[in-house]
C-alpha cells in the first residue's frame, strides 16, 4: 500500500513535469492553433539556464555542497523569463511572418525551430548530459555509481532491497536515445533486464561511450516531488488569475474564441501572442530547471525531445487549448505512466508505446480531449 | 582514389533514389490526398525490419541467402502496406494536426516495440548479411543498388503520375481540396483514404526493404522522428501534390548536408564560452553543418512558404510519346 | 428502370423528417417529393433551415427521425456518395470548387459515379482506362460548352470570376448525372441580368438531360418565374405549400417572412 501511494506521488510529479509544458502547448494552440514543436527546445533551453545560473551565479556544484533554497528559487525565475523571452524572439522572427500561411507551413517552421535548437544547443553544450548542480543532496535518494565491469558483483548488492537500475549511454554521435532505461522492480535484474543492460554496455563500449549505471531504491519520495508539485499548484493558481481576472486573459480568452472578430473589436492580437508565447515558455522554462535538471538530475540537448511529445499528448488528452484540460490530462499521464512501470512487468519499457496508445484511443474516441469543445463540422 | 568516390558516390545516389520513393509515396499522402502524415517514417521501418527478418530468418543452407534477398522486397512491401491500412482505418475520422498527430503516435509504438524484441535486436539494431557484395561481404556491389534504386524511384514516379492524372488522382485531389464536396460528388472517402494510405506506405516499405538490404543494417536510428520531419519537409518545399517539385527538393535537401560536411573546412571556431567546461568551446566548422542546414530550412520556409517552386512554370519533361 | 413500381412513385421523397442540433430544432417534420422533370423551390428567411434540408436529403447530415426515398431506396444511413450514385446532385451555397484543381478537372470530377476502371488499370494506363478517360474529358468539355466555360477549361477554378464559380458548380453537378439537382441559392452574388441569363440555362438544362431540380432561392423574381411548386420554411417548419400564386396570396408567408419589404419591392 505504501508502496502504491508512492508510486503515486512519483507519478503526479511526473504529470506536474509534462504539465509544465503542456501548459504552453494549449496556450499557444489556442491562441493561433499552432502546434509549436519547439516547445519542448523551449524546456530544455529552460533547463541549461538554470544550470548555469545555479554554476555559475549561485556557486552551485554537480559534487559538491547544495545551493540555498533562495538560489534555487531564483534559478528557476531566471530560466523561467529567460525561456520566455526567448520564446518572444522565435514568435517575432518565424512564427509571426508565417501567421497567413497556413497551418502546415506553420508546423513545419516550428519543426525547424526545434531543429536548430536541438543542433545548436549540441554544438555549443556539447552532445553529453550533465549531471545537474546540488540542491538537496541530503535528500537525494541513496545513488551509488556501477562501472560497467562491476555490474555482476554489484546485482547481490542490489538484490537486497527493491531496485530500479538507470543508466545513461551519452554517445557522442547518434541524435536520439542519449538516455535509455532498465528499470527493474522486485529483488535482482531478471534475465531479460541482464541481457538488455549487457548488450547496451557493450555496444557503449564499442562505440567509444561512457557508460554509467545508477540504482537506487525503485521507490523514493524526496523533497522534488514535493517542491514540483508545490511549484504546479501556484503556478496553476496565477495562470487561473491571469486568465480570468486580467483585461490580459479576457483578450487571450477572446482572440482563442475568434481570432478575427477579437482584431476587429481592437484588441491587439500580436501582443496577445507575444505574451502567450512568454508565459508559455516561462512555464516550460521553470519546468526544465525544476523537473529535466533537478527531478532527473540530468541535462542534455535532447532532453525535450521525448518529454515535449509526452507533454503535447497531454494537452491531446485533456482538449488542446484548453488549460484545465491540459494539467488534467498531463497529471492522468503521469500517472498512468507511473502506474504501468511499476505494478506491470516489464511495463517501463513499453511507456512509450503506452502513452501513444492513450493517445490514438483518446483521438479516436473523444477527439476534442477529456474538457474541450467539440469541433463542428460546417457544411 | 576511384574506389573512394565510388564509395561516396555511390552510397549517397542509391540514398538519394530511396528518400526520393520515401517522398513520392509521402506525397501520394500529403501532397495528394491532403491527409498530414508525419509518421511515414514508421512504413519506412517497417519496410526495411521485415526485409530484414526475410532474410534472416527465411532458413537457407550455407552462403547467401538469395531467395531471402529476391522474397524480401515483397514482405517488406507487403507488411508496411499492412500497417498502412491498419493506420488508415482508425485514422480516416481525423483531419490536419490531429491526423499528424495519430500517424507520429503509431510510428512511435512501433519504434518503441521494435526497441524492446530481441530478435529484431532491441535498440542494438538488425544485422542483415546480404547478397550483391563483394567477397569480404563488407562492399556492396554500387552499381547494381543504384540501378535497383533509381528504377525503384523511376517506376514510382510514372505509376504516380498515372495515377493521379486518372479519375482515381482526381477524387484523391478533391478529397484534398474539399473533402464533404468530393463525398457529395460520389468519392468514397474511405476506400480513397485507405488506398491512400496503403499503397503510400507499401512504396515506403519497399523503400525499406532495398534500404535494409543495400546497408546490411538497420537500427532504430535510422528511422527517427527527424527523417520522418525531413521527409515532410521535401514533400512541402518541393510543392505538396507537385511531382518535379518532389524531385527537386529531395535531391536538394539530400544533398545540401552531405555537401556541406564535405566542403565545409575542419577549421575550429569557438562557439561558446563555458566556464563549467574550461572556458571557450570550439567545434569544427564542419560539424556545424546540421545547424546550418536547420537555419537554411527555416529560411526556406520563411521565404517561399508554397513551395519551392510554385508560381515558376516548369513543363514536366515528355517521358512517353 | 421503367416499369418498375419504385419508378411510378416520385424519384425523390421525403417523408417527416426531423433534425435537432443541440437543442435547437433545424428541421421539424419535413416532407416533399419531387417528380420526373418538376422544379420546386424552397424559400424561407435566413436561419429557416433550407440547407439542413439539403445535407439531410443527400445524406450529409442523419435525420433524427423520417424517411427519404431516392429513386425508390431507402436512404437514411447511407453515405453521401452512394445517394450521389442514386442520382442526386447539389451545388453549394458557398461555393466549394476544387480550387487547386482547373475548370476542366473540377467538371471531370463530377463523373465520379461513372468511373469503372479499376485503380490498377489506371495506375497501368490499360486501354480501357485511357478510352473510359476520354470519353470523360468530351463529356465534361461538352458540359463546360453548355456552361459557356469552354474557353476557360485550363484555368485554376479558383480563379474563375463569382458567377461562373456558381455555373462550374452547376456543371461539375450535372456530370454526375442526377435525377434530381438539388441547387443552393444559384443566383446569389449575381446582377440582374446574369441571374436571368442562368434562369434561362436552368430551365435548358431541365429540359435537356430531363433532369427535376429542386431550387433554394433568396431572389423572389428569380425563383417565382421558374418553378411548378414552392415550399416556404420558417424556423425548421414547413408553412407553406403551393404555386407561385399561391404562396404570393397566402397569408402566412407574408405575415411571417415576406412582409411589407415584400410588397414593396416585388410586389
Amino acid at each position: 500500500m505504501l508502496n502504491f501511494i508512492c508510486y503515486l506521488l512519483n507519478g503526479l510529479s511526473l504529470g506536474c513535469i509534462y504539465a509544465l509544458i503542456a501548459v504552453g502547448y494549449t496556450m499557444v494552440y489556442g491562441i493561433i492553433k499552432l502546434i509549436n514543436f519547439a516547445h519542448g527546445e523551449f524546456y530544455m533551453f529552460g533547463a541549461f539556464v538554470g544550470y548555469y545560473t545555479l554554476m555559475l551565479l549561485f556557486g552551485g556544484s554537480a559534487t559538491g555542497a547544495d545551493v540555498s533554497f533562495a538560489a534555487l528559487l531564483g534559478a528557476i525565475l531566471i530560466a523561467g523569463i529567460s525561456t520566455g523571452i526567448l520564446a518572444v524572439i522565435v514568435e517575432r522572427i518565424v512564427y509571426r511572418p508565417l501567421r497567413k500561411s497556413g497551418r502546415i507551413v506553420a508546423l513545419l517552421a516550428a519543426l525547424g525551430v526545434s531543429l536548430l535548437m536541438q543542433n545548436g544547443a549540441q554544438q555549443t553544450f556539447g552532445a553529453k548530459d550533465r549531471p545537474y548542480p546540488h540542491t538537496f543532496t541530503s535528500q537525494r535518494y541513496p545513488r551509488m555509481q556501477i562501472q560497467p565491469e562491476s555490474l555482476v558483483p554489484n546485482a547481490r548488492v542490489m538484490a537486497e532491497r527493491d531496485v530500479s537500475v538507470v543508466f545513461t549511454v551519452p554517445k557522442e554521435h547518434g541524435r536520439l536515445t542519449l538516455v535509455d532505461n532498465v528499470v527493474q522492480r522486485g529483488n535482482a535484474l531478471d534475465e531479460f533486464a541482464k541481457k538488455r543492460l549487457d548488450g547496451i554496455l557493450a555496444q557503449a563500449k564499442k562505440d567509444g561511450c561512457d557508460a554509467t549505471v545508477y540504482s537506487y531504491p525503485a521507490v523514493t519520495v524526496t523533497s522534488y516531488d514535493g517542491l514540483i508539485i508545490c511549484v504546479l499548484a501556484t503556478i496553476t493558481l496565477l495562470l487561473y488569475l491571469l486568465v480570468q481576472h486580467t483585461r490580459f486573459g479576457r483578450a487571450m480568452r477572446a482572440v482563442s474564441h475568434d481570432f478575427d472578430a477579437a482584431s476587429l473589436m481592437g484588441i491587439d492580437v500580436s501582443r496577445v501572442i507575444t505574451g502567450t508565447f512568454f508565459i508559455g515558455a516561462f512555464v516550460a522554462g521553470v519546468g526544465g530547471t525544476l523537473g529535466g535538471g533537478m527531478y532527473y538530475n540530468s541535462v542534455g540537448p535532447l532532453m525535450g525531445l521525448m518529454v515535449g511529445l509526452k507533454a503535447f499528448v497531454s494537452a491531446v488528452i485533456g482538449g488542446i487549448g484548453s488549460i484545465p484540460g491540459a494539467l488534467a490530462g498531463a497529471l492522468l499521464l503521469g500517472v498512468s505512466e507511473a502506474l504501468v512501470s511499476s505494478m506491470i512487468p516489464q511495463g517501463s519499457l513499453y511507456s512509450d508505446a503506452f502513452t501513444f496508445a492513450i493517445l490514438i484511443v483518446m483521438l479516436l474516441v473523444r477527439p476534442s480531449g477529456l474538457l474541450g469543445k467539440p469541433a463542428s463540422d460546417k457544411l | 582514389m576511384f574506389d573512394q568516390a565510388v564509395a561516396f558516390w555511390g552510397h549517397h545516389l542509391i540514398m538519394v533514389g530511396i528518400w526520393l520513393t520515401l517522398t513520392l509515396s509521402l506525397n501520394l499522402i500529403n501532397g495528394y490526398c491532403g491527409l498530414f502524415s508525419l509518421g511515414h517514417q514508421g512504413f519506412w521501418a517497417a519496410g526495411a525490419y521485415a526485409a530484414g527478418a526475410t532474410v534472416v530468418f527465411l532458413p537457407h543452407g550455407t552462403g547467401l541467402n538469395w531467395l531471402g534477398f529476391v522474397l524480401s522486397f515483397g514482405v517488406g512491401t507487403f507488411v508496411a502496406a499492412l500497417f498502412g491500412f491498419l493506420v488508415g482505418l482508425p485514422c480516416l475520422r481525423l483531419k490536419g494536426d490531429y491526423l499528424a498527430i495519430a500517424t507520429l503516435g503509431f510510428s512511435e509504438i512501433l519504434r518503441n516495440v521494435v526497441q524492446n524484441c530481441s530478435p529484431l535486436g532491441s535498440s542494438l539494431g538488425l544485422s542483415v548479411p546480404n547478397v550483391m557484395r563483394d567477397a569480404t561481404g563488407k562492399i556492396p556491389n554500387y552499381f547494381i543498388y543504384i540501378a535497383l534504386s533509381w528504377g525503384m524511384a523511376g517506376l514510382t514516379t510514372i505509376l504516380l503520375r498515372n495515377l493521379v492524372r486518372s479519375s482515381h488522382g482526381r477524387a484523391i485531389q478533391a478529397i484534398r481540396d474539399d473533402e464533404r464536396a468530393a463525398e457529395l460528388l460520389g468519392v468514397n472517402l474511405t476506400s480513397y483514404k485507405v488506398l491512400v494510405f496503403t499503397s503510400g506506405a507499401g512504396v515506403a516499405g519497399l523503400a525499406g526493404a532495398l534500404f535494409a538490404n543495400y546497408n546490411s543494417f538497420v537500427t532504430l536510428e535510422d528511422f527517427n522522428f527527424n527523417a520522418g520531419v525531413l521527409m515532410v519537409v521535401m514533400v512541402v518545399l518541393g510543392g505538396m501534390g507537385d511531382l518535379l517539385g518532389t524531385f527537386l527538393a529531395t535531391i536538394t535537401l539530400y544533398f545540401i548536408p552531405v555537401l556541406l560536411a564535405l566542403w565545409l573546412p575542419a577549421t575550429r571556431i569557438p562557439v561558446f564560452y563555458d566556464p563549467t567546461q574550461g572556458g571557450v568551446v570550439y567545434s569544427e566548422i564542419k560539424n556545424l553543418w546540421q545547424v546550418l542546414f536547420s537555419v537554411l530550412l527555416i529560411v526556406v520556409v520563411l521565404v517561399r512558404p508554397q513551395g519551392i517552386l510554385k508560381g515558376v512554370t516548369l513543363k514536366w519533361p515528355k517521358f512517353s510519346k | 428502370m421503367d416499369n418498375s413500381p419504385a419508378s411510378r412513385a416520385p424519384f425523390l421523397v421525403a417523408k417527416g423528417l426531423n433534425k435537432r442540433f443541440g437543442g435547437l430544432a433545424a428541421v421539424t417534420a419535413f416532407s416533399v417529393s419531387v417528380d420526373e422533370g418538376e422544379i420546386v423551390g424552397l424559400i424561407g428567411p435566413n436561419g429557416a433551415g433550407k440547407t439542413t434540408v439539403f445535407n439531410l436529403l443527400t445524406g450529409a447530415y442523419q435525420p433524427d427521425t423520417g424517411s427519404i426515398h431516392v429513386a425508390g431506396v431507402a436512404t437514411r444511413g447511407l453515405k453521401p456518395n452512394r445517394v450521389t450514385a442514386l442520382g442526386l446532385a447539389r451545388t453549394f451555397q458557398n461555393i466549394r470548387l476544387f480550387k487547386d484543381m482547373t475548370v476542366l478537372e473540377n467538371a471531370m470530377t463530377g463523373f465520379q459515379t461513372q468511373c469503372k476502371s479499376g485503380v490498377l488499370s489506371a495506375v497501368l494506363k490499360t486501354r480501357s482506362h485511357r478510352d473510359e478517360e476520354k470519353r470523360i474529358r468530351s463529356d465534361a468539355q461538352n458540359l463546360l460548352e453548355l456552361m459557356g466555360l469552354a474557353e476557360k477549361s485550363q484555368m485554376l477554378s479558383g480563379n474563375l470570376p463569382y458567377g461562373e464559380q456558381r455555373k462550374l458548380e452547376i456543371a461539375r453537378a450535372l456530370a454526375a448525372a442526377p435525377k434530381v439537382l438539388l441547387l443552393d441559392e444559384p443566383a446569389a452574388g449575381m446582377n440582374d441580368t446574369e441571374s436571368e441569363s442562368l434562369r434561362q440555362l436552368l430551365i435548358n438544362i431541365q429540359t435537356k438531360f430531363n433532369v427535376s431540380l429542386l431550387v433554394i432561392e433568396h431572389d423572389m423574381a428569380f425563383v417565382m418565374g421558374m418553378v411548378d411548386r414552392l415550399l416556404v420554411l420558417d424556423h425548421g417548419l414547413t408553412i407553406a405549400e403551393g404555386t407561385p400564386a399561391e404562396i404570393r396570396s397566402h397569408p402566412k408567408v407574408i405575415e411571417a417572412y415576406l412582409g411589407k419589404d415584400y410588397a414593396e419591392n416585388d410586389g
